[in-house]
């Protein structure tokens, strides 16, 4: 018993792969079988893959990069303003951005999309 | 005119409810911040805006000043509901809003600090003439001890001064056993606190908890709406609630709403505030436990008894308005009953059971409120306190108002989740209930009874033939 699943930490774990870079997620406690896929935030043009950079908080948006910048994963895109806290919004994966989904200075959710980043296929150029 | 044009309701569950249903009767827009397990939520569909300012674990959240603040300042706030709860007592949050022009429905944050602060709040309680448990805090040795345990009586308290919680803590009910445990708690303390020096205050098995609702505005107008008997309680968590006190004299009662006052009004309290006192069953007398900054889970007790919708005056005077009533206007009429249905299995140590909510079918009728965010397809979250609706009903007095109570728990009927319905049942239909002879120990000594479970059984068959 000391060793079952909380309700409780499988949403937290079910969140923290729906942010992450994986894709699906297994686990095996005990008796408890859990198998999950991450929700598709990319759509498929030409065969490349374009996914959703979204904001890891609420507050204001600035963008440091425009429509056609290449970015790495740890490339800061812009900032989240958080009253007196402010934060940087990593790409995620590198690539290039296509477009930024709202203007500098908006107040952005939680969760917002931010921008639509094309990601470099495997060892070549996006 | 209010001064307020929009309002950011910075809670869940069904105190964001009831806030946006004062907002609304008072005209205002409402912003209801969001965390990402409560999309979906009654207060979001009701709200004039949502905000999802982060993830469902409440520190990344509910708890997030900044997020809140960055909230209120986006969406162009005027003020800020903080509920009870997650922030609401946090003068953090209070001085946040102060600076960032939002204005803050509640006491000024350092009201908030001193009466959050339990040596301040007592020092505070003590010059303001109202009686406080009586104790020391400076107790080194065993003489000195014992000069106390002499002066206040046993029996007695002996815990750490240093620290707060249960640690060390010792109960001695005569002197032979004084100096055992006076050695024990100097001990305990010692090791935990790296003083030994000790707190003792006089021990109080057969109490109630009686709370005196007050409201104070900016203009130095203090009044009280009577008060609550909070009694039933289990592990300091409320259980069932009632107004007014009809199980304390009344010349206590009415001393008990004048100490209320006396603080409130020394302390230059200002929006609603609650006073909490112990009262001993065996001696008559009554002290000051503390204040709470905020509206409470237990405030429609309140709201029956006077017709005082509470989270609108909070409003009105955050608003600068003065309060619209007198002492002398205010009416306390009949009795009122809250019963907090959680989603936990009490008769399995209260292991909460969060889940999808399959049929839900609250009472209704004359004299009977359910305020609630709960509907049938609601997803409980694990992730957050397990209160999901409060029932409270009001009776020309306590026999009416308990009988029209257990009928009301009785029509109450949620399905897929596990309730505290049937153990609310239980309770108000023992003897003791109804006559009052019960104290805040009183949940848990049914509780330890060795049929505890097996009467459970017995009303869920007598439940099932009902049907």
């Amino acid at each position: 018993m000391a060793h079952d699943i909380e309700r409780a930490d499988l949403a937290l774990m079910l969140e923290a792969v729906q942010r992450s870079v994986f894709t699906r997620f297994t686990l095996r406690v005990n008796g408890t079988h859990v198998n999950a896929s991450r929700l598709r935030a990319t759509e498929a043009v030409d065969g490349t893959e374009v996914i959703q950079v979204t904001a890891p908080r609420v507050g204001l948006f600035h963008p440091d990069v425009a429509a056609g910048t290449e970015v790495d994963a740890d490339t800061d895109i812009g900032s989240i303003e958080s009253y007196r806290k402010t934060v940087p919004v990593k790409a995620g994966r590198a690539g290039k951005i296509v477009s930024l989904r709202v203007p500098g200075g908006s107040f952005v959710e939680y969760g917002q999309p931010l921008a639509r980043l094309r990601v470099a296929s495997a060892g070549g150029d996006p | 005119m209010m001064k307020f044009r929009r309002v950011l309701v910075a809670n869940r569950g069904e105190i964001a409810v009831r806030v946006i249903r004062a907002c609304k009767a008072l005209g205002l827009e409402t912003v209801v911040t969001l965390s990402e397990a409560d999309r979906d939520t009654l207060a979001a569909s009701m709200a004039d805006r949502t905000v999802c300012i982060g993830p469902s674990r409440s520190t990344d959240s509910y708890l997030d000043i900044d997020a809140i603040i960055a909230t209120a300042l986006g969406t162009q706030c005027d003020a800020l509901h903080p509920g009870y709860g997650f922030l609401s007592e946090k003068a953090e949050l209070a001085e946040a809003c102060a600076q960032a022009g939002i204005v803050f429905i509640g006491p000024r944050a350092e009201t908030i600090r001193n009466l959050g602060n339990k040596i301040r709040a007592r020092a505070l309680a003590i010059a303001a003439g109202v009686p406080v448990v009586p104790g020391r805090n400076d107790v080194a040795n065993h003489d000195a001890a014992r000069a106390v345990a002499d002066e206040i009586g046993l029996p007695i308290l002996l815990k750490a001064a240093a620290g707060g919680g249960g640690r060390g803590m010792q109960v001695v009910r005569n002197l032979e056993s004084l100096r055992t445990a006076f050695e024990t708690a100097t001990a305990e303390a010692a090791a935990a606190f790296n003083d030994g020096t000790l707190y003792i205050e006089r021990f109080i098995p057969n109490a109630r908890h009686v709370e005196v609702q007050v409201l104070g505005d900016r203009h130095g107008n203090v009044i009280h709406l009577g008060e609550r008997d909070c009694t039933l309680q289990r592990r300091h968590q409320k259980v069932i609630e009632e107004g007014p006190a009809t199980r304390v004299a009344p010349d206590i009662v009415a001393r008990m709403r004048q100490a209320a006052i006396d603080l409130a009004r020394g302390v230059n309290y200002e929006n609603a505030g609650t006073v909490e006192f112990i009262f001993d069953q065996d001696r008559g007398e009554f002290f000051f436990l503390e204040v709470n900054t905020r509206i409470q889970v237990e405030h429609p007790v309140t709201e029956a008894l006077t017709g005082v919708d509470l989270v609108v005056q909070q409003i009105r005077i955050a608003a600068g308005e003065p309060l619209p009533m007198r002492q002398e206007d205010v009416r306390i009429q009949g009795h009122a009953i809250e019963c907090r249905i959680n989603a936990e299995a009490a008769f399995e140590n209260f292991r909460p059971s969060p889940g999808t909510i399959s049929a839900w079918s609250a009472p209704h009728g004359e004299g009977i409120r359910v305020d609630s965010h709960c509907f049938s397809g609601y997803v409980v979250p694990p992730f957050y306190d397990s209160m999901i609706a409060k029932l409270i009903v009001v009776g020309a007095d306590r026999t009416d108002c308990l009988r029209r109570t257990r009928t009301a728990l009785r029509a109450f009927r949620i399905d897929g989740v596990t309730t505290t319905l049937d153990f609310l049942r239980l309770l108000v239909d023992r003897p003791e209930f109804a006559e009052g002879n019960v104290n805040t120990r009183w949940i848990e000594a049914v509780m330890a009874e060795p049929g505890f479970t097996d009467a459970h059984a017995a009303q869920q068959e007598e439940t099932n033939d009902q049907r």
